[in-house]
């Protein structure tokens, strides 16, 4: 594990916006992975590859957006990519990777 | 954990439509998972999209679908189509020469197949039923393990497996992820071939993985992992290899005609002798960009614009009247609705509202110290929010639950008695004689059982009591939901007594009653919902929230919830305790107004259901009690459009119960917030509605739930038919049909909005939902402006002018 | 003259509805008109037949009959009780379905082949010789596969017939041997009541191929072990099939052993043998009965332990009690199936009760001498009453029913500890055991046959006491006995799936 500014430790972090009918497809592997945990913003709105996206509706947080945010040691990040990677490979939803710096490690794993 | 494994299990399953259990039904689309493709390219092996070339050919007799429908139909559906021809002198249009081949040409739908059960998805089935018994007398062994876990531990005992097979199972992996693996190695399944492989297994007993689907997400006792674990385990070590497709393709079963044949066809009924071979040549150029597969769904189209444009000719222009109303009566979008509202609407005071019936509150309802709780909200939300109730009377409230526990007492002695493995002889033997004279009461005088029944125990809903809305929402957002309500409905002024009006279907003995009930409450009845809203309404905190945000709710305006009973057609007002000195006789007078109202209904509601006789409307409500009746009512058959926009639009038009009614006004949603909401949530119920009805009345051998007469249930989870087999997906036969006909008419929904269009095409641009379901004609949509515009219709490229009023029946 | 009036009312009227039906529908009237038509012929065949049964016991020693030589049809005691229960049943299930098939395209065929097998039936039970009643016996198996075929384009519904026929073709046939026996001995007919006499002029080992012949064909059409493979299998017919034939046809068992008692009661071998099959089902079905997820599959495994524990009684020689248990179980049955769509209904009433509270280890001691000492107390009284002197096994069926009290009123009491619940539940168990003590009483008294019973001694009923007993531990999932358990759930999960074809893996 790299130390890095200010004691912080190197992490994953993944976002991932899909419908959220499909979130929680992403959620069992975010958990699967063994993550500890995982934020989850729905109704999020864009536009994308499919075309506009409105935000929240009120009545529906079946056909919005939602995207799902967790941070997991470099270590274990590298299946969880690949498996999001696979399961995004037919549907719509985009994942976004980046390091990112925590001051907790043993939050995270 | 096996991630990669895991995140093919879940693509192979990305199209699976998760199935709610039959104690709350949600209606769905069960190809919800085609809705990003076109309509047409959904048919897979034993669906069908569309009725037979009979059904279409007699409608054409009776003058259901007439030849202008046909042309309109294939103008949208083959703009190609233009100019004329000449054949044998006479000039034809190419539109009315395809015309005549779509009557002459033949097809065969390649007709809704039974289900096969080879030996694997009966043992399957065999397993995930005992696993998932909702009230097991004997809980499967390591059930808490999981279902492959525990299917791992006992099914080495099984002795009808060969003993080969179960010195194999000693030894498979103990997690499903490594069995599932190993399987897969050991069936040869390639690396790059495991997804298909997966979404081909997924494909058998589609009731029982759609319900699995629904079940890991909302309870988590069983996974698709799992199960397939379990599936291609057993293939594997059976030595089984995953069959291909077992199902048979969509063959055409004659040769088609061909071409040359039906251009021959035409051209001689056009000209006759006269027709030569040119002529000939000409038609088949024409008819060739309308080839046979193409007709059903022409016919179809043909089929559902005759019910369009008959319906946009049925709409009214008039200016919205002024006086205030004395009298407003909220109800749900249901079709069923509609009949209440026309009949109740005959005094020129009384104003109505469609809204969905949850009210806009969404909730997890339990009664007064209840042990359960019903999700009250549709199924597109999560319910955030628990409502309860809180009795006025404490004295009554303690009896309440000193006559509850001696109920359940009683009912749980005869429970276990009767599910012993030693008592049941005995019991059988003394209790016997008075089940027998219970059997006679319910057959020969439902009515005089179910007052007896009554008598004896009486309701939780006898108890005086009030919803706690204070507990549940913040006072923002009471208020919240109350100017939301106000702006989808656009009420514009408020009289004395608003009524809002849940609804409910009452019946006995009948596994699909929560389809009958409110759709929009999640299946259940929409009574606390109601109550609830008219609760918030009252509220002078909330009207003082509401008046700051420019919505005024006179002071002597009073809210009072109400209960739509859709058998009986009685509509009984709610919380009469709460009713004001002031307000009691506007209550009396529209108790009166809605009995008079449910006299007319249920008399008219005779003539279209089986078995009944306007003559004998007591004998229709009386069937709410009948344990002997398959058809308690007709629930929301017939749907076939949805119209948002003032009532102004329908009032005093006869839209036999078909229509979903939102009532939405421009002026009051000024932005489109309210419009993008009914957009992407009441009219996406409507669908999933209006496509459940669809496919069950084409289908119901596959995506229907088969007869009801044979059903046995599964707890409350669903229902076989026959002693094993699949869970049975989607509404029973009784729900569409009458012996060998349909009485619900097959329609795509046809959507009708009085609104901006350009606002209407923003929301559909932002939406994909929409997008899906206007572009790839899953529905249609035809607006206007304001009662002044003219009707267009949405097409991809933009709006067009809608097809005028046809002839015919 | 009267005579034949009083019989006719009472066999003829199922078979002028079938008549009627048949011949509307062949006409192309509605289902409706012909199923309405129907249940009114039959309801009126049941008044008569209880007008009959009240004015025969008013009259006690005189009952009527009709014959041709030998031949007859005869209404003794248990004649007129089966045909009220049948004749009622099967007019209460006529106007249930009238409702629940309408519409229905098979509605027609419902009625038609529901008649046959009631007039099979009723002429049964009311068959004063051994060819008439044979006759009646091959017609009514044969109606009910005819029964069966309601929905036979169905592919369950062909496998149910499939396996129907084929058992009962071949019990059947086992029967048809001892009756040709017995039937050229006697060179004719036999009269019922002579049938014990020409059986003992049998050789001793012939009586006894011919008795155990005779208990085969019972056997099977009780749904008993080996004969199991059928019941299970019939419920892609409709509803108010199912209840007509749990609530008629499977019990036809117990009436063949009443009915030839004379030849087969004298054997103990026999009795012994069919007190065994009876056991046996009864523990096996109850087990199987537990792990069921189908509502309508608990109640087919419930009937087959049910007509086990009938069969057993018959085997323990106490005919009248067994004939009571058919009569209840009837009734009880058809109304379970008939209501076997209440389940969600159910589910939700239960959803608005009050949470269940937590007793004290006193409390439950109290509900738990309570709920031994009220039914104890109950029964005896009721016995001391009514019958003051009781054979050996009827006693012994008496310990299940104070079982079963006992069980129903510690459960209300541990539900809720109440002077409601406890005045309620004492009050319900003091009626219903008197009750059921005097009908008793009364069917014993109507029913008991005069022929040498060589009973199975009543011990016996031990054997599926523990059997019972110990299904009844292995269901609560005891760590103790985890082998076994699994081995037994495995084996009661499985029980109705075919095996594997390894081959193909297709079941063809």
């Amino acid at each position: 594990m790299t130390m890095t500014m200010n004691n912080l430790t190197q992490m994953t972090r993944l976002e991932v916006v899909v419908p959220a009918r499909d979130a929680p497809a992403i959620r069992e592997l975010i958990t699967s992975a063994g993550a500890t945990g995982y934020t989850s913003v729905s109704g999020v709105s864009g536009i994308g590859h499919h075309g506009q996206h409105s935000g929240a509706l009120l009545f529906n947080e079946y056909d919005t957006l939602t995207m799902l945010i967790t941070v997991l040691p470099p270590d274990n990040a590298g299946e969880l990519i690949d498996a999001v990677q696979q399961l995004l490979s037919t549907s719509s939803g985009v994942m976004f990777v980046s390091d990112t710096y925590v001051s907790r490690p043993d939050y995270f794993q | 954990m096996n991630l990669i494994l895991r995140a093919q299990v879940a693509k192979a399953a990305h199209a699976i439509v998760p199935s709610w259990p039959v104690e709350s039904f949600i209606a769905v689309n069960p190809l919800a998972g085609h809705e990003p493709r076109p309509f047409e390219t959904a048919a897979t092996p034993g669906v069908v999209l569309t009725r037979s070339r009979e059904a279409y050919l007699a409608d054409a007799d009776r003058g259901r679908i007439v030849d202008a429908d046909l042309e309109a139909a294939l103008a949208e559906r083959v703009p190609e189509l233009a100019g004329k021809l000449t054949i044998g002198g006479n000039s034809v249009s190419a539109v009315s020469v395809a015309v005549l081949d779509m009557k002459s040409a033949q097809w065969n739908s390649p007709g809704a197949t039974e289900p096969s059960a080879p030996w694997l998805d009966e043992y399957l089935a065999t397993w995930v039923s005992s696993y998932l018994n909702p009230d097991p007398l004997w809980p499967m062994p390591h059930k808490q393990q999981g279902f492959y876990q525990a299917w791992r531990a006992l099914a080495r005992r099984d002795p009808s497996l060969p003993r080969t097979a179960r010195r194999t199972m000693a030894e498979l992996p103990v997690e499903p992820d490594a069995a599932l693996a190993w399987a897969l190695v050991q069936l040869g399944v390639a690396a790059e071939a495991v997804t298909e492989t997966l979404r081909a297994e997924l494909q058998y007993l589609p009731g029982w993985v759609g319900h699995i689907k629904w079940r890991a997400e909302k309870i988590g006792d069983i996974d698709l992992l799992s199960y397939l674990s379990v599936r291609l385990t057993l293939q594997a070590v059976l030595d089984l290899t995953p069959l291909p497709s077992s199902r048979k393709p969509l063959i055409a079963e004659e040769a088609q005609t061909t071409l040359w044949h039906r251009a021959e066809h035409v051209a001689r009924s056009i000209g006759g002798s006269r027709a030569d071979r040119d002529d000939i040549a000409a038609v088949s150029r024409v008819l060739a960009t309308h080839p046979v597969p193409d007709h059903e769904l022409t016919w179809q189209k043909a089929y559902e614009l005759h019910y369009r444009a008959t319906l946009v000719a049925s709409l009214r222009d008039t200016d919205p009247f002024t006086p205030r109303p004395q009298l407003q009566l909220v109800m749900c979008i249901d079709p069923r609705s509609e009949g209440m509202r026309r009949h109740i609407e005959v005094p020129p005071d009384v104003e109505t509202f469609g809204f969905a019936g949850f009210f806009g509150v969404p909730v997890r309802f339990s009664r007064y110290r209840a042990r359960g709780a019903v999700n009250s909200l549709p199924a597109l939300l999560t319910a955030r929010h628990h409502l309860t109730e809180h009795p006025t009377d404490p004295a009554k409230a303690d009896d309440h639950i000193m006559r509850g526990r001696t109920r359940d007492a009683l009912r749980q002695s005869t429970h276990r008695a009767d599910s012993g493995a030693v008592t049941p002889f005995a019991f059988a033997e003394v209790s016997g004689w008075l089940y027998g004279a219970i059997s006679v009461l319910r057959t020969l005088t439902p009515t005089l059982q179910a007052r007896i029944h009554r008598f004896l125990t009486p309701s939780t809903a006898a108890l005086p009591s009030n919803v706690t809305i204070v507990d549940a929402f913040t006072l923002e957002e009471r208020a919240a939901m109350a100017e939301t309500a106000v702006r989808m409905m656009g009420i514009g002024q408020f009289a004395p007594l608003v009524v809002l009006a849940g609804h409910a279907s009452e019946s006995m003995n009948n596994l699909y009653q929560s389809a009958l009930d409110c759709g929009a409450c999640g299946g259940n009845p929409g009574a606390a919902n109601a109550r609830a809203s008219a609760a918030i309404f009252n509220d002078p905190d909330v009207r003082a929230l509401l008046a700051a945000r420019g919505i005024d709710i006179p002071s002597d305006s009073f809210f009072i919830a109400a209960e739509h009973n859709t058998v009986t057609d009685a509509v009984t007002v709610l919380d009469r305790h709460l009713v004001p000195q002031s307000h009691v006789h506007a209550a009396q007078t529209f108790d009166r107004a809605q009995r008079a109202a449910a006299g007319r209904l249920v008399k008219e509601r005779a003539q279209d259901l089986p078995g009944a006789s306007p003559h004998s409307p007591a004998r229709v409500q009386g069937r709410a009690h009948d344990w002997a009746e398959v058809y308690p009512e007709l629930g929301l058959a017939g749907n076939a459009a949805m119209i948002i926009g003032p009532r102004q639009m329908t009032r005093g038009v006869n839209l036999n119960r078909r229509v979903f009614l939102h009532s939405y006004q421009t002026e009051l949603d000024l932005d489109g917030a309210a419009l993008e909401t009914i957009m992407t949530a009441p009219l996406v119920v409507a669908q999933w509605i209006n496509h459940q009805y669809y496919f069950s009345a084409l289908n119901p051998a596959t995506l229907g739930a088969g007869t009801k007469t044979i059903h046995n249930a599964i707890g409350t989870i669903g229902v076989l038919a026959g002693h094993a087999g699949d869970l049975r997906r989607g509404l029973p036969w009784q729900s569409v049909g009458l012996g060998g006909q349909l009485f619900h008419e097959p329609m795509r929904l046809t959507v009708i909005i009085q609104a901006p269009l350009d606002s209407i095409g923003r929301i559909v641009s932002r939406n994909q939902v929409l997008r899906n379901l206007l572009d790839n004609d899953w529905i249609t949509l035809t607006a206007r402006n304001d009662p002044a515009a003219p009707w267009r219709r949405y097409t991809p490229y933009g709006w067009t002018a809608a097809p005028t009023a046809l002839k015919g029946t | 003259m009267s005579d034949w009036l009083v019989v006719g009312g009472v066999t003829l009227t199922p078979w002028i509805a079938g008549l009627c039906a048949a011949l509307l529908g062949w006409a192309g009237v509605s289902g409706d008109r012909a199923a309405r038509l129907a249940a009114t012929v039959v309801g009126v065949g049941f008044v008569a037949t209880i007008v009959i049964a009240i004015a025969s016991v008013a009259a006690p020693h005189r009952s009527e009959q009709v014959v041709f030589g030998s031949t007859s049809v005869h209404l003794d005691a248990l004649a007129l009780i089966l045909s009220v229960l049948v004749l009622g049943l099967s007019a209460l299930i006529q106007v249930f379905a009238i409702r629940y098939l309408r519409g229905d395209l098979r509605q027609v065929w419902f009625v038609v082949a529901a008649n046959l097998l009631t007039g099979f039936t009723v002429l049964m039970v009311c068959a004063g010789s051994v060819a008439l009643f044979t006759v009646a016996w091959i017609g009514a198996g044969a109606a009910l596969v005819v029964l069966l075929a309601t929905y036979r384009p169905l592919a369950q519904a062909r496998d149910g017939i499939r396996r129907t026929g084929s058992r009962f073709m071949i019990a059947d046939i086992v029967f048809l041997v001892p009756v040709a026996i017995l039937l050229v001995t006697a060179k004719g007919d036999i009269p019922l009541d002579q049938l014990g006499a020409v059986a003992e002029s049998l050789p001793l080992p012939l009586q006894l191929t011919c008795a155990a012949l005779l208990v085969v064909s019972a056997l099977a059409r009780s749904s008993q072990i080996p004969f199991q493979g059928w019941l299970p299998f019939t419920l892609a017919a409709p509803t108010p099939v199912s209840a007509l034939m749990h609530a008629g046809v499977v019990n036809a068992g117990a009436i063949l052993l009443i009915r030839f008692a004379p030849a087969i009661a004298p054997h103990q071998a026999v009795m012994i043998g069919v007190f065994v099959a009876g056991a046996v089902t009864l523990v096996y079905a109850s087990a199987v009965r537990l792990v069921r997820p189908d509502v309508k599959g608990r109640l087919v495994f419930s009937t087959m332990a049910q007509m086990g524990f009938m069969i057993m009684a018959c085997g323990l020689g106490v005919f009248a009690a067994a004939i009571f248990h058919l009569v209840a179980h009837s009734l009880f049955k058809s109304t379970l199936f008939l209501g076997a769509g209440m389940g969600v209904r159910q589910h939700a009433v239960d959803r608005d009760l009050p949470p269940r509270e937590n007793y004290s280890p006193f409390t439950l001691a109290a509900a738990v001498t309570l709920s031994v000492l009220v039914p104890l107390a109950a029964l005896s009284a009721a016995e001391w009453v009514f019958s003051p002197d009781v054979s050996t096994a009827s006693t012994a069926l008496l310990v299940f029913v104070a079982v079963t009290a006992s069980v129903a009123l510690g459960t209300a009491l541990n539900t809720n500890f109440s002077a409601r619940t406890f005045l309620t539940g004492t009050a319900t168990i003091v009626l219903l055991a008197f009750g059921y003590v005097a009908l008793l009483q009364m069917f014993t008294a109507a029913l008991e046959p005069a022929t040498t019973i060589n009973a199975g001694p009543a011990w016996l009923l031990a054997l599926p006491a523990v059997g019972l007993i110990a299904v009844q531990l292995l269901s609560r999932n005891p760590r103790q006995l985890a082998h076994l358990r699994d081995l037994v759930y495995t084996r009661t999960v499985t029980t109705a799936l075919p095996r594997p074809s390894v081959t193909t893996g297709v079941l063809s």
